[in-house]
Order: C-alpha cells, then sequence, then structure tokens
C-alpha cells in the first residue's frame, strides 16, 4: 500500500475515523496496533511475523534486564537481546554481501568451499524497527527509560505505521510517554499534518521522481560521459535523495501528527549546514543521533584523547554507512564522513584564523562560503554513495573533482548561465537587505507558515498543491529510495 | 466550538480536492485532448474513420509502420490510378511503430469506415513481439477503441489495464502530456501537427545516412538490426492479430492486399534464407494476396536501412499503383 494510491487514503480515513469513535484509549491502542500489522502485512506478506518477533525479542530482554539486579547478568541479557535481534538483521541484510565477500577472498586463497548466495528479499523497514527496539533495550541498560508494562504498547511504538516502512527512528523514550493519553483529533493537528503531507508529496512525488530518471539515465553508464554530466548527476541525486527521504519523513510526521502521535523531527534544512559535524545534526537525524548515543559515545566518544575520538568518529560512520546497506560503496561512503567529521574537529580545534578573517567568515557571504565548501564535500560524497561499481567511482569520483572542461557548446551556454545568476546572487548578497530577506526567507518555517493560513487561503494552498502533483507527477513513481535500506 | 473547527478543516479538504480536480479535468479537456489531436497522428487515424469522406465504397486505405509512412505517396497512386478513370481516394495511414497488434485496436472503427481496399505493408519488425504496446499509445486512444472478444484475447493484462480505465483514471494517467500541451501553446504549429493530419504524403524524416554509417551500424550494433531481419518461428500474437485483421476484413467486404515492404540491400543481404522463407511461408497461410517488394529497389533509394527518400517513395509507391488495381 502506498502513501500515494487511494487505497491508502481510504485506509487512512477509516483509520482516524474509528480512532474518534472507538474515544478510549485501551480499544484506541489495540486498533491503532492492528492496522500497523495490517499496514506492514500489505506491504511485506509474511514478514510481519519478522516485526513481531524483533518486538517481541527486544521486549523481553528490556523487562529481563530491568528486572536484574546485577551488573553481568544485566549484560549477559543485553548481548543476548542485541545479538539476537542483530542476527536477524544481519542474516536478511548483510548474509549475501557477508558469503560474496568471503567467497571472493576464499577464491583469492585457493579455498575451494564457497558459501552459498541465497539472494534473500529484505524486509522493507527492518533496519528502521530494529534499530527503534535496540533503543527501547539500550535506554533501559543505561537506566535512562522504564520498560512499558504492556506488550501492546511496546509494539504498537515498534510497528506504529506511519514510521514504519522508512523511519524516523523513534526513540521509545519519545514514543511512549504519548500512550498515557487518549488519542484525540484536533484542528492544530489535523491542519498542520495535512499540510505536512502535502509538502510531502510535492517533494517526492514531483521533485524526486521527476529528477530519478535523469540520474538513473546519467549513472547507468557514467563511463560514458565527461565531468559535465557527473556533476551535473552527483548535484541532482543530492537533490533527488534530499526530496525522497525527507518527503517520506514529512508524510509520516503529518500523518502521526493527525492522529496525534507525533515523531520526530528528521531533516532541518541540510543543505544549509555550514561544517559535516552541522550537517549530521540535521540529515536522517533520529539515525545519527542513534549511532551518537549508542555507538560513538560508548566506544569513548571524545573523553579519550583526540586521535581515540578521530577513531571512534570514523569506526561510527562506517557503522552509520553499513547500516545504509550491504555493499562497499556504503561503507566507503560512511568512512568518507568519518573522515570529514575529523578533519571538521581538527581545523575548529587547530585552525586559528585571525581577527578579521575571523571575523568575515561570521558575516553573510562568510556563511555562504562554508556553506558552498562544506556541501561540495557533502555532494562528493552523495557520488561516492550512488555510485556501487568501483571502477566507475573511480572514473566519476576523477571526473567531479579534476574536471574535464570537455564541455559541448550547449553545456557551455548552460554553464555561463547558471554561473551568472549564481554571480549575481553572490553579489546582491553583498546588500545587507537583501541579504537578511534571504536569510528570513531561508530559515523561516513554512510548513507552519502555511498550516497557520486562515482557512480560506490554506484550501487554496492544499489545491495548489493538489493541482501540481495530479499534473507534474511522472509516469511512474520509483520506490523510496530509503524502503532498501 | 473544536468539532465545527474540525468539520471545517475537512469540508475545506474536500473543497480543496474538488476545486483542484476540478481544474485539472478542465487543463485534460481543453489542453491535452486539443493537442493530442493536432499533435499525434494515432487519435486522429481514429478520427479520420469516423469521418465523413464521401462516396465510401471508393477508399483505399495504406496501412503500417513508419515504412509505410516514408515509402509511400497516396497522391502518386491516386493519380496513377486516376489516368485509367479509376477514380479511388486513397489515403497513406501508415505512423511510427505500428505493427498488427496495434492495427488491431482500430479494426472495427475501420470495418466500420467501410474502406475498399485496404493495402497492409509488412516487415520482419511488424512480427516482433516483445513485452507490452508503449502504454501512451493505448492511453491516448483508449476512449475511442472497441475491441470484440476475440481481439481482446490477443491483448495482456498490461494492455487491457490501459484500454480498460475509466474516464477519471484516464484523464490521471494524461498528465503525462499536460506540460507538452501548455508549452504547446507558446509555439507555432509545427510539423508534427501538419503530420498528424496528413493522410496522403506524411513523410517526415529528414537524415540520410550514408553507405558507410550504415556499414559502420550494421558492423557495431548487429544486434540492433535483429528485429529488421528476423522472423519468429513461433506463433505470436503479431501473428495471429495480422490474420484476425485480414479474416474480419474480408469478413466484411473489404478486399485485403498484403504487401511485403522494400528494404534496403545492405540490409536485406544480411537476412538469413530460413528466416526469409518462413515469412513467406506464413503469408501464403493467409488467405489474402501478397506482393513481395522486399528486394526491388537499390541502395540509393533509401535514406536509411529501412526507409525510403523521395526517389526511392517515387518508384515504389509507382508500382504499388501497377500492382493493385482497384476492381
Amino acid at each position: 500500500m502506498l502513501f500515494n494510491s487511494i487505497d491508502f487514503f481510504l485506509f487512512f480515513f477509516f483509520v482516524i475515523t474509528l480512532l474518534v469513535l472507538l474515544a478510549r484509549r485501551k480499544y484506541q491502542l489495540i486498533f491503532l496496533l492492528f492496522t500497523s500489522y495490517f499496514f506492514y502485512f500489505t506491504s511485506s506478506g509474511i514478514f510481519v511475523f519478522l516485526l513481531f518477533l524483533v518486538s517481541l525479542i527486544t521486549y523481553i530482554t528490556g523487562e529481563a534486564i530491568f528486572r536484574t539486579e546485577t551488573v553481568r547478568t544485566r549484560k549477559i541479557y543485553l548481548a543476548f537481546g542485541t545479538a539476537g535481534t542483530l542476527v536477524i538483521l544481519g542474516f536478511f541484510k548483510y548474509y549475501d554481501f557477508g558469503a560474496e565477500t568471503f567467497n571472493s577472498f576464499a577464491h583469492y586463497l585457493g579455498f575451494p568451499t564457497p558459501l552459498p548466495i541465497i539472494s534473500l528479499v529484505l524486509p522493507i523497514g527492518i533496519s528502521f524497527f530494529t534499530f527503534s527496539g535496540l533503543s527501547y533495550v539500550f535506554d533501559i541498560y543505561r537506566g535512562q527509560l522504564v520498560p512499558t508494562k504492556s506488550f501492546c504498547k511496546y509494539a504498537l511504538f515498534i510497528s506504529y505505521f506511519p514510521h514504519l516502512l522508512a523511519g524516523p527512528i523513534v526513540r521509545a523514550r519519545q514514543f511512549l510517554p504519548q500512550l498515557m493519553e487518549d488519542i484525540r483529533l484536533t484542528p492544530e493537528n489535523l491542519k498542520y499534518g495535512a499540510t505536512l503531507i502535502a509538502w510531502g508529496f510535492i517533494k517526492k512525488f514531483v521533485i524526486a521522481d521527476n529528477i530519478a530518471p535523469v540520474v538513473t539515465g546519467i549513472f547507468a553508464h557514467p563511463t560514458e560521459v565527461g565531468s559535465f554530466y557527473i556533476i551535473l548527476g552527483t548535484v541532482l541525486f543530492g537533490i533527488q535523495i534530499f526530496c525522497d527521504f525527507s518527503g517520506y519523513c514529512d508524510i509520516a510526521l503529518g500523518l502521526a501528527n493527525i492522529i496525534g502521535l507525533h515523531l520526530p523531527l528528521n531533516f532541518f534544512r541540510p543543505y544549509l549546514t555550514k561544517s559535516p559535524t552541522e550537517f549530521w545534526r540535521r540529515w536522517n537525524i533520529t539515525l545519527s543521533s542513534f549511532i551518537k548515543d549508542y555507538v560513538y559515545i560508548p566506544l569513548g566518544g571524545n573523553r579519550k584523547g583526540r586521535v581515540r575520538s578521530y577513531v571512534n568518529l570514523i569506526l561510527s560512520m562506517l557503522l552509520c554507512g553499513l547500516w545504509h546497506g550491504a555493499a562497499w560503496n556504503f561503507i566507503l561512503w560512511g568512512g568518507y564522513h568519518g573522515v570529514l567529521l575529523s578533519v571538521d574537529k581538527i581545523i575548529k580545534r587547530q585552525v586559528h584564523l585571525g581577527k578579521r578573517l575571523g571575523a568575515f567568515f561570521e558575516t553573510h557571504s562568510g556563511y555562504l562560503i562554508k556553506i558552498l565548501v562544506t556541501q561540495y564535500f557533502i555532494f562528493l560524497g552523495w557520488l561516492i554513495f550512488r555510485v556501487g561499481n568501483l571502477p566507475d567511482l573511480i572514473y566519476s569520483v576523477q571526473k567531479f573533482i579534476l574536471i574535464d572542461f570537455a564541455f559541448s557548446g550547449q553545456q557551455i551556454r548552460f554553464i555561463i548561465v547558471m554561473g551568472s545568476l549564481a554571480l549575481l546572487f553572490v553579489a546582491l548578497l553583498f546588500n545587507r537587505t537583501f541579504a537578511d530577506h534571504v536569510v528570513a526567507l531561508a530559515s523561516k518555517d513554512w510548513v507552519k507558515f502555511f498550516a497557520d493560513l486562515p482557512l480560506l487561503y490554506w484550501t487554496l494552498y492544499l489545491s495548489a498543491t493538489i493541482l501540481i502533483f495530479l499534473c507534474l507527477t511522472p509516469a511512474s513513481s520509483p520506490q523510496f529510495i530509503y524502503f532498501q535500506f | 466550538m473544536t468539532s465545527q473547527h474540525l468539520v471545517n478543516i475537512f469540508l475545506s479538504m474536500g473543497v480543496a480536492l474538488l476545486l483542484s480536480l476540478g481544474i485539472y479535468l478542465g487543463i485534460v479537456v481543453f489542453f491535452v485532448n486539443p493537442y493530442l489531436a493536432t499533435s499525434e497522428k494515432l487519435p486522429n487515424i481514429f478520427n479520420f474513420y469516423s469521418a465523413e469522406k464521401g462516396d465510401l465504397s471508393s477508399n483505399v486505405y495504406i496501412i503500417g509502420s513508419s515504412q509505410v509512412r516514408e515509402g509511400v505517396n497516396a497522391t502518386i497512386i491516386q493519380e496513377i490510378w486516376g489516368r485509367e478513370t479509376i477514380t479511388s481516394e486513397v489515403y497513406n495511414l501508415g505512423y511510427t511503430g505500428d505493427t498488427p497488434l496495434r492495427r488491431l485496436t482500430e479494426l472495427q472503427a475501420m470495418k466500420a469506415s467501410h474502406p475498399k481496399i485496404v493495402i497492409i505493408g509488412i516487415s520482419y519488425q511488424s512480427f516482433y513481439d516483445n513485452g507490452s504496446i508503449p502504454y501512451d499509445q493505448l492511453l491516448m486512444v483508449a476512449d475511442k477503441i472497441t475491441l470484440d472478444n476475440a481481439s481482446r484475447d490477443l491483448y495482456n493484462a498490461d494492455e487491457l489495464h490501459w484500454l480498460s480505465l475509466n474516464f477519471f483514471e484516464n484523464a490521471y494517467e494524461k498528465r503525462i502530456w499536460v506540460i507538452p500541451a501548455i508549452s504547446g501553446l507558446l509555439e507555432r504549429a509545427d510539423q508534427n501537427s501538419s503530420e498528424s493530419l496528413n493522410f496522403k504524403d506524411p513523410f517526415i524524416y529528414t537524415v540520410n545516412e550514408t553507405r558507410e554509417e550504415l556499414f559502420k551500424k550494421l558492423k557495431d550494433y548487429p544486434s540492433e538490426q535483429q528485429i529488421y531481419i528476423t522472423f519468429p518461428k513461433e506463433d505470436n500474437r503479431q501473428k495471429e492479430a495480422l490474420g484476425y485483421i485480414v479474416r474480419q476484413l474480408q469478413d466484411s467486404g473489404t478486399r485485403v492486399v498484403i504487401v511485403v515492404l522494400p528494404l534496403n540491400p545492405l540490409l536485406e543481404q544480411t537476412i538469413n534464407n530460413t528466416d526469409r522463407q518462413d515469412m513467406r511461408a506464413y503469408l501464403n497461410g493467409i488467405d489474402a494476396p501478397w506482393i513481395d517488394f522486399e528486394t526491388h529497389y537499390p541502395q540509393q533509394d533509401f535514406i536509411d536501412f529501412v526507409h525510403m527518400n523521395d526517389a526511392g517513395r517515387e518508384e515504389f509507391s509507382s508500382d504499388l499503383a501497377k500492382a493493385i488495381t482497384p476492381d
């Protein structure tokens, strides 16, 4: 059941209608749990049992850890619970990758016993609900959470359908307290939720889906094109993945908002960030905070010296890359970001700009330069993320960094026009009033702005977004990119 | 107060939905459909069948792919027949990528227009059946298509899906033409619009590939030429569709002639004898006369492997007029 299908909207309308009619919290939660499992069943069939199994393992582990007094036994429970959950995730997500890698090494060393490749179907959302379950166990272990007595509430936390398929990764301490009250439909939640859903639809089905075929075309055979198309494809992919994933999150947050059980923000203007560290505070926020809280800090964070903190960063980001998928380019992408974060830390600690230069980088123009430099490296990272094949990747990175200047006449015209517009924009930024306006526009909460409009104008906003959706969605819509993770 | 506010918001959402749907349907009816009618040949062929064309008993249709569209000048044929006091209106209804299965969607409309003769131009690629008919080709004329049960059986589920959309679904899927339709308003009528309404001499190709370029194509991309030179051994939907079209037209009193279209000798020489014989054997099994022009013309008459130039078109049209004489 896709978010953009009539079936989904009928399903959702049915859900909120019955939630209102049921009125009592107990029945509402049972109903919501049932509909969440039904929703997962429609997209993943038999894997619904896997969802239940992960919920059960993490629930029992959390309970066992909480009831145990001795540190050693708590650790044993933690190890069993974590391993049990990760084995399931690892089997479905990483077995084939591991087997292929092992077989390559075995072949290289002359061993004749290759592991079979099973070509398993990856259950949608498995990384997201597994990590949500693990966060529950970890928080109990760290004494930051008291386990819920109700398995029904816990299972709902894991399976709550708006975030089930592609996040955001929800923490129990954010979600479970919301289940203490009756679910009520409020005008504010309804209006804000609908505004956010419309916003997400435009991002995903209009922007990302129209860009997708261009990106696919360029990266199908990247070695057949020059720097122009490699850079264009990389920039477009950066836009595509942002609109695809944040579009999904907007729809998920909007649906959750209407129901009244809110989800955490997952994106906050990541392409306007001025450093890699800031980028990771605003990109896939729930995953990066999970990695920070449950990997980076337990590894020692920055408490064990500078060098160790860089190693910890790189290890954490390697894991972050591996979480995205069982492929070397994702691991490479994670490692690349680990290095970026480390270099960012080194620069902040050890590079001291002069007074005037320091002051310049605190102006609008200075911010713009910092944003552009940061995004250059972020987008280079997207190239690593997108191109899976190693020879293609080496070629593409070369073309991205060392521009070949083998442009056609049309490409030169395009570059001149875009370059002139960019220069004009930069020049205008030196005007303080203009720069203030740009900053005000860029930092405005547009969703809230539209949601707060009087009903007549809000109706027009909604009409316009539906009309844009009807007119501009392409003939076929690719699956959300993060469904594969 | 809260519940009233909630009701108002729901009402607003309903109004927004209706308003946007209304505007969208307006765009489809007033911009997209007229755009398709002026820029695409397929809807115009259906309009052509249903339009008044004077004396129905003298109409001759020539159908087939772009080989027919490029290779036949209907005016020349009409003039040649006219010199022999045969009054016929000859129409070239060829369009790019036509196959018997695609043409089958027009069968009922064609029959209803009672042509005197239908000349079906075929070549090896007419029998190539791999995958579904492009959905946009079905979508743009879905509301004009009538299929009988036997025809329906030849289409796969995907094709039937596009043919069976209701009005709203069809309008929604036509969104792929919204931008072209609106941007088309800003442009002058181009070659397409005249081509889509031209049923006499609708040739539009301007390329002219040299002998060296064609040799290079044969050498570098041999697999791409396979559909032009191989005839499928087993029965397929294209073969069944052609047989069915012939039978249905004959049953309704229309004379049918099949023409094996000319090929550039450079390509023709690469055809396997078995494929050549298989196609002829298949044509012999169809109860309709067929004329073979495959090897009749020199390389100078073609602009590529299959499409003819001005000289070739003139020559082939004359030969066609001489080979088929209306009674």
